[in-house]
């Protein structure tokens, strides 16, 4: 069933998005053309600049459109008027709660896909492409490993940010009044507690973390230092997973417990 | 014996209570509806008859009391199911028919698409049409058509003849009498009771809140000696202000 409701969420997001995709990449080719036409003329500059121009204006708006469409569809699609299709399916609400927080990821990654795409696109023979590997290099992610890390941090900082927007729309949901005024300042309220919350929690995890766990114990088992990114990344993940689960539990809790559709 | 009654009847609720702050919508109500009936849930607007409807089909969490639907609690097995019609219209806009169709036949294992087909293409709507462009009637018999496709246990409609002009009134009751699955049960909420009278074999009267009658229509009609219909405005005639007498008038 979780299939099917993913099925359902990405169906009625991708047909917003494949349009502008398409876009993005059709302006990247004609970009990756006017960059490398370097004949001297200024026309040519100022058109190589205007698309260009216009490709990061896409992609930004296409990010932003991204954010406010899954914020938008959790909004319709459970507590206004959808919320009467969508809850007397038989599923659970765990299900339709872990559903939009995956559509919302994989709309998202494939949102950052596409823009890298475009960035690959533009730069190639242009010679930003070897820019970008000697930058690469330079930055020095390190392994495999390491960089599948850091990916899995961002896939769960996302989760847990959109499980968070969920969270505060069903807070908003139960008053029967200034439900998005709720939801907003509930927004508010949470982001300054955990900004209070993360030095003393992070501080500490992390020194446990890297000092008794990674520098110490992976070290002496399997005859490498870990470089204390990865002790970091690892505690981020983590703190992230925490949050996610905090949020996810208040969203599933109260559309079971305390729906109250208009 | 309470276990007895919840595997016996299809509804059957004890002691069930709402309120919404500090108004109560339902009032403690005992309720037992069989299989293979045609009920009406009869009120004027505010009785609680929506209420009811709501947690039946689990969108609504009870304040105190038991619900059974079929022998179980509503979950993922009542609402797989119970065929319900809202008082709203649930379609997302960017959607057609042929979406919704795709919907429900994922969804519900009792969902015949053939059906639906059938029914839409006997009232000239397209699959293809886009539910933005839909007039309120058309949307409306639309949601209706999935809802009566399916071979439901339970079918909750409620006021499915509200806010319908009186010959599509007529085509939405020949369309539940027609397609209902005929040992499954019909709880039809609303306050038009002339249009509805003929087809019900149950009506319940819910007066805030509480029920203040519930029998078979032909037990009503034979010990109260009037139909349905009189009897409604009888329990429910508004008391005119300043003590005026209404009938006189």
């Amino acid at each position: 069933m979780l299939g099917k409701l993913l099925k359902f969420d990405l169906k009625s997001t991708l047909r917003t998005f494949i349009p502008m995709w398409v876009l993005i990449i059709i302006l990247s080719v004609i970009n990756s053309f006017t960059i490398n036409s370097n004949d001297g003329m200024i026309d040519d500059s100022l058109a190589a600049g205007l698309v260009f121009f216009a490709l990061i204006i896409l992609i930004v708006v296409v990010m932003v459109v991204a954010i406010c469409l899954v914020i938008q569809r959790f909004y319709s699609s459970l507590v206004k008027d959808e919320g009467y299709l969508t809850f007397t399916l038989p599923v659970s609400t765990w299900q339709i709660v872990l559903s939009k927080g995956i559509s919302a990821v994989l709309l998202i990654l494939a949102n950052a896909i596409v823009a890298v795409c475009a960035a690959l696109i533009v730069s190639t023979g242009s010679g930003i492409w070897e820019a970008t590997s000697v930058v690469w290099n330079a930055i020095n992610f390190g392994d495999t490993m390491t960089l599948l890390l850091y990916i899995l941090v961002l896939i769960v900082f996302i989760f847990q940010f959109c499980n968070m927007v969920f969270a505060c729309i069903s807070i908003g949901h139960m008053s029967s009044k200034f439900r998005v005024l709720i939801a907003l300042a509930a927004y508010v309220i949470i982001s300054i507690a955990f900004s209070y919350l993360e030095p003393v929690i992070l501080g500490g995890v992390n020194d446990f973390v890297s000092v008794s766990l990674f520098n110490v114990s992976f070290s002496n088992s399997n005859g490498f230092v870990v470089d204390s990114s990865v002790g970091v990344s690892a505690v981020l993940l983590g703190y992230y997973a925490v949050r996610a689960a905090i949020f996810y539990f208040v969203t599933t809790f109260l559309l079971n417990r305390r729906l109250n559709l208009e | 014996m309470e276990e007895y009654m919840a595997n016996q009847n299809l509804i059957a609720c004890k002691g069930l209570s709402k309120t919404y702050g500090g108004t109560v919508a339902l009032n403690a109500i005992d309720l037992s509806i069989g299989k293979g009936k045609i009920v009406g849930l009869l009120g004027p607007n505010g009785s609680g008859k929506t209420t009811l409807i709501k947690i039946i089909c689990g969108l609504l969490s009870a304040s105190e009391g038991e619900v059974y639907i079929d022998g179980n609690e509503p979950g993922r097995y009542t609402k797989s199911v119970i065929s319900y019609l809202p008082d709203r219209n649930y379609f997302a806009d960017w959607m057609k028919i042929s979406d919704m169709f795709a919907v429900f036949k994922d969804f519900y294992k009792d969902f015949d698409i053939e059906k639906a087909r059938a029914m839409c293409a006997s009232l000239g709507i397209s699959e293809k049409q886009r539910i933005k462009s839909m007039s309120k009637g058309t949307k409306e018999k639309a949601q209706l058509i999935l809802v009566m496709s399916r071979k439901s246990k339970l079918y909750l409609l409620d006021e499915p003849i509200a806010g319908v002009d009186p010959a599509a009134r007529d085509f939405i009751l020949d369309t539940i009498l027609r397609n209902y699955n005929e040992e499954g049960t019909v709880l039809i909420s609303t306050h038009l009771i002339t249009d509805i009278e003929r087809v019900l074999d149950e009506a319940i009267f819910l007066q805030n809140g509480n029920i203040v009658m519930h029998d078979s229509v032909d037990n009503i009609r034979a010990s109260r000696g009037k139909g349905i219909d009189e009897l409604f405005r009888e329990i429910f005639r508004a008391q005119p202000y300043e003590g005026g007498d209404y009938n006189a008038r």
